[in-house]
């Protein structure tokens, strides 16, 4: 969840509370207020009445209807009272069809010669409505206050938060490899400023410390190449030897394989590094199927003495521009290691498309994951004499032509998918 | 035929120079870039293998140097950079081939004929060996004047004895040099020895001895007199 809506959404839970306790205050305050207007009104009328009625002898007979406001009666002097009392009713509104509740003040009120029972009613319906319109208010201003946080969040993800982002989207661009420095955007937010400093000076480190460790791998390639150039050929000199004895013989060929073996690998450390340290940059037109059908021709007695099928379907012309090197490796590579993981007398397909390379030869189901062949030393027998290396040289030459690689098992086929 | 190797790993340099003069060639050091600069100034040499690396200087300022005076040598460069620039670079400036360290020393002596053939230092358009001649110009065979038919690699196969004959070519120098160094693990070695197998039969089938012995399981000999 963004940090913005989580902030968003405890600001409106947080308001949401404020709105219904400062309702709940606002009703009570107002009711408050209104109670004590509508008994002094009460009051007032009650006044009224008894100044009135002592200036006459009887009031006049009038048909009263039970929602009328004042309503009177005439009672025994006896029963007369000058206590007065509120009570709260329900008048049936002939009118309205409906009971409306009502503050009544009923009293006795004196005339020159007769009692009266006299009773006021004023309608509650007044607070009602209050509330009401409270809800109602506050609803409205609510609404505007969450428009108005929208907006605000808006801005502040806009102004405030955009240099984060767009620091965010460098960061996650960067590349270790490429060596070039980290370059944030600078923000006058104090965190910001931190989180910055803190990332460009862990950044920095990082390829500080990579940099070294390549150079170092990369020296010691290089520095591994002349020792084994001269074991190679010292040992090619001594095997022309006439007088060796079987046993030293095969003494010399464990050490002669086991020095090709090393050599072998540190050329492909060294392709490896040259890949990555961006020295295949210079890219030409070259005529993909042409490479291929070389390719083909040159592995085609291979691939006859291990008596596997080839299916081919490769479109003339397909012109691609890329380092012509790399072009010519990635091709070797994968036509030999579909021959090396072939099954006994398996198929293997090659097809060219203006878009896209396939390669797929008949094989045993991985049991490692699929992603991993393309990593260092991965192989799928670890007994077995390959490096480990030729899919991971595809795999960084895609990288660095921008090529798409896929990969799918459809039993018995392994398949490779180049898409250009 | 006289050659100069510039090369100042003194081990290394050592072991080309007795495979070469096994070949039958006349074969002068030179250690440093100012050595080697003095000796191709004052002699005359059919061909240069060059490092790149020196002490003292690049050997491409050599081969700059040696196609400014017009003397015909051809210029092998060895280079453990194993430098895609080297490379490039060298053959710009002259160089007829290249090899990039470590290499088999059959390698380079293949290299080093075919550059001879191509530049006829010595003479003659066919290899001869016994009944079995080979003709590099028209990628041709014949056994006893009957042409032998063969394969790209099983040609290549045999152009690569005739260059290292009476030699151990190991199965990995053989493989190296039909499917270059790209080829690689045990597979190969039994292409190679497919290969092999194949080319003894069609040389037989059409009259030719076996020449080609099998040295233990290290590799193989081309054996003639």
């Amino acid at each position: 969840m963004k940090l913005l809506n989580k902030t968003g959404i405890y600001t409106i839970l947080g308001s949401a509370l404020v709105f219904v306790l400062g309702g709940f205050i606002f009703y009570n305050f107002l009711n408050m207020e209104i109670n004590t207007e509508l008994a002094e009104k009460l009051y007032q009328e009650k006044y009224k009445i008894e100044s009135q009625l002592q200036k006459l002898d009887s009031l006049p007979a009038l048909i009263l209807e039970p929602s009328d406001p004042v309503q009177f009666e005439e009672v025994e002097a006896n029963e007369f009272k000058t206590e007065f009392k509120f009570v709260d009713t329900l008048i049936y509104d002939k009118y309205e069809d409906e009971n409306v509740p009502s503050r009544q003040i009923r009293f006795y009120a004196k005339a020159k010669a007769k009692i009266y029972y006299v009773i006021i009613s004023k309608s509650l319906l007044e607070s009602e409505d209050l509330v009401d319109v409270i809800t109602k208010a506050l609803a409205i201003l609510f609404v505007i206050f969450l428009f108005f946080i929208y907006l605000l969040n808006r801005f502040v993800s806009k102004k405030i938060w955009s240099p984060f982002f767009v620091n965010l989207n460098k960061i996650k661009e960067f590349d270790l490899s490429a060596l070039k420095p980290l370059q944030l955007e600078n923000s006058d937010i104090n965190e910001f400023k931190q989180l910055n400093q803190v990332i460009l000076n862990m950044t920095s480190k990082m390829q500080g410390d990579y940099k070294s460790l390549k150079e170092f791998s990369e020296n010691a390639s290089h520095e591994i190449q002349t020792p084994l150039a001269i074991i190679k050929s010292k040992l090619e000199l001594l095997i022309q030897s006439e007088s060796l004895k079987e046993d030293q013989m095969q003494a010399i060929q464990s050490v002669y394989d086991a020095a090709n073996r090393l050599s072998r690998l540190n050329q492909a450390l060294i392709l490896l590094s040259k890949i990555e340290n961006h020295q295949f940059e210079k890219r030409e037109q070259i005529n993909f199927s042409e490479l291929i059908k070389k390719h083909i021709s040159n592995f085609s007695e291979l691939i006859e003495a291990k008596e596997i099928k080839l299916k081919q379907s490769v479109q003339n012309n397909v012109i691609l521009t890329i380092n012509p090197i790399l072009a010519d490796i990635l091709i070797s590579n994968l036509i030999t290691n579909a021959i090396k993981h072939n099954a006994e007398k398996g198929e293997i397909e090659i097809k060219l498309l203006a878009d896209s390379f396939l390669i797929s030869n008949t094989g045993e189901d991985l049991k490692a994951n699929p992603l991993e062949l393309f990593e260092r030393f991965k192989k799928e027998n670890t007994g077995s004499e390959s490096l480990g290396l030729g899919l991971s040289i595809v795999k960084k030459i895609i990288e660095s032509e921008k090529l798409l690689i896929e990969y799918s098992y459809q039993k018995p086929n392994h398949i490779i998918q180049i898409k250009f | 035929m006289k050659i100069l190797v510039i090369e100042d790993e003194k081990e290394l340099c050592d072991s080309i120079v007795k495979y070469l003069k096994q070949e039958g060639y006349v074969v002068e050091t030179a250690k440093d870039f100012y050595s080697a600069q003095e000796k191709v100034g004052i002699y005359d040499y059919d061909c240069l293998i060059v490092d790149i690396s020196l002490p003292g200087g690049s050997g491409l300022d050599i081969i700059k140097k040696i196609k400014k005076s017009d003397k015909p040598a051809g210029i092998i460069i060895i280079s453990a950079k194993n430098s895609l620039d080297d490379k490039i670079e060298g053959l710009d400036i002259g160089a007829d081939d290249y090899i990039p360290k470590p290499f088999h020393l059959s390698e380079l002596n293949a290299r080093l004929k075919s550059l001879f053939r191509r530049k006829n230092f010595e003479g003659k358009k066919e290899i001869v060996l016994n009944e079995i001649v080979l003709i590099p110009e028209l990628n041709k065979v014949t056994i006893n004047k009957k042409e032998l038919d063969l394969t790209k690699k099983e040609y290549d196969l045999l152009m690569y004895f005739a260059t290292n004959k009476n030699r151990v070519l190991t199965k990995d120098a053989i493989a190296e040099h039909l499917w270059g160094d790209n080829i690689d693990g045990a597979d190969s070695l039994d292409f190679v020895y497919q290969h092999v197998k194949n080319l003894r039969k069609k040389i037989m089938e059409k009259g030719g001895k076996d020449y080609i012995k099998t040295v233990y399981s290290m590799g193989y000999k081309f054996c003639i007199d």
